[in-house]
């Protein structure tokens, strides 16, 4: 068995078609016009510029940083997305190949996969650490390892964000295709006294003893519906293992231990 | 009905890639859907101090992925067409460096296919068999190729 040492959960941030925050989506207040993130914690010309995702990863960014009282210009953020900008990029090269139209920079810098990583650093005025990566559904299970790698190199916070829009129409088999989402989850370095939701250690492998989140059977079939498996666990304050992956991953789960203090 | 072709073509009239980035020497098998391929590792322009790192083949892997598409259009009478690499999966990555000189074996594979997007299980393989490296590449397939 493989596992990481401990370190705290602090705060938590969730979007869901429907649900514009974990606290709506907990008191089960769906809202019919909420299918689309408002991207509130962007600037406006970020906001102007950003995705459908990199809209919901600053809102469930700024919602888990408020959550934690961590500051928005120096937590270290890790983004987590199996296809993160896909729909952007498929766009230009419809415009290029197909329409034969010259594209545009200023979208150009919106397809990498760094997009959002990048759009939370310009609007937070953030200057720390911030990394992007991908690992299909494997993406919650390694962006948590590299936060708490992150927390326990610094002694510092790390936010950790997954997320992926709607896969963009022929790049995901159709029965494969999902429902949006974004979670993120604030980590922090466990001292004594320190406020908090729980404390996470991430393993492998890692049979879920806690119950997957109740969600809408498309969002389900996301890549990220891992992080809110966990983000659901943590706010019942649940105490066992989470699975990171819904059985369809390399099986790393998180244990997870309610915080006595909070 | 298509027949298959007696000889098959040199990879770079199947290809939009030139010299240096060409890596492929040379397509052994080349069927609808698969392929196997040939090449020495160069010098030019990866290697440094005689060796390559194994990441680099994911450029030869998708080369012959893209002498598959070519090939196959070639067979059908249609245009050779550019394609981009848009997601690579289930890398595997057996060693860290592949040697200036050595001979390699790529085959791929289509697991699924539209007339817009492929997925292909790649391989390479040394002269000995064992694996070096393997991924599962999505391609997008763009306009038609003007060299």
């Amino acid at each position: 068995m493989t596992a990481t040492a401990a370190v705290g959960i602090a705060g938590l941030g969730l979007w869901l078609p429907g649900f514009p925050s974990l606290a709506a989506w907990r008191a089960g207040r769906h809202d019919s016009e909420a299918q689309a993130p408002p991207g509130r914690s962007l600037d406006r010309v970020s906001r102007r510029r950003a995705s459908f995702l990199g809209r919901a990863m600053a809102d469930v960014c700024a919602e888990a940083m408020c959550d934690a009282q961590v500051d928005p210009a120096t937590v270290q953020t890790v983004i987590g997305s199996a296809i993160a900008e896909s729909a952007t990029l498929l766009g230009l090269l419809e415009q290029m190949w197909r329409r034969k139209e010259p594209v545009s920079p200023a979208a150009f810098t919106m397809s990498v996969h760094n997009a959002a990583s990048g759009l939370i650093s310009i609007s937070f005025g953030n200057r720390s650490f911030t990394t992007s990566l991908a690992a299909d559904e494997n993406t919650p299970a390694v962006a948590l390892l590299e936060g708490i790698g992150i927390v326990l190199a610094t002694g510092q916070p790390a936010v950790v964000a997954c997320g992926d829009e709607a896969a963009p129409d022929g790049l995901i088999a159709e029965e494969h295709t999902w429902g949006p989402l974004a979670g993120a989850v604030v980590l922090t370095p466990l001292q004594p006294g320190s406020r908090g939701h729980a404390r996470l250690r991430v393993r492998r492998p890692g049979r879920a003893t806690l119950a997957a989140a109740d969600v809408d059977p498309a969002v389900s079939r996301n890549p990220q519906i891992g992080l809110v498996d966990l983000i659901a666990a943590v706010a019942q304050g649940a105490s066992g293992c989470v699975g990171l992956d819904r059985g369809s991953g390399l099986g790393w789960g998180a244990e997870i231990e309610p915080c006595r203090d909070r | 009905m298509s027949r298959p072709l007696k000889r098959l073509p040199p990879v770079a009239e199947l290809v939009p890639h030139g010299p240096p980035m060409l890596a492929v020497d040379e397509l052994l098998e080349c069927e609808p859907g698969r392929a196997l391929a040939r090449l020495v590792v160069r010098e030019r322009p990866f290697a440094r101090d005689g060796r390559v790192e194994t990441l680099v083949l994911l450029e030869p892997m998708s080369q012959v992925v893209a002498a598959c598409l070519g090939h196959e259009a070639s067979r059908e009478g249609a245009a050779i067409r550019v394609g981009m690499v848009v997601a690579c999966k289930e890398l595997v990555l057996a060693r860290p460096y592949v040697a200036v000189g050595e001979e390699l074996l790529v085959r791929v594979e289509r697991r699924q296919g539209t007339d817009q997007v492929s997925q292909f299980e790649t391989e390479t393989r040394g002269a000995d068999g064992a694996l070096v490296a393997r991924a599962a590449l999505t391609l997008v397939h763009g306009a038609a190729l003007t060299k």
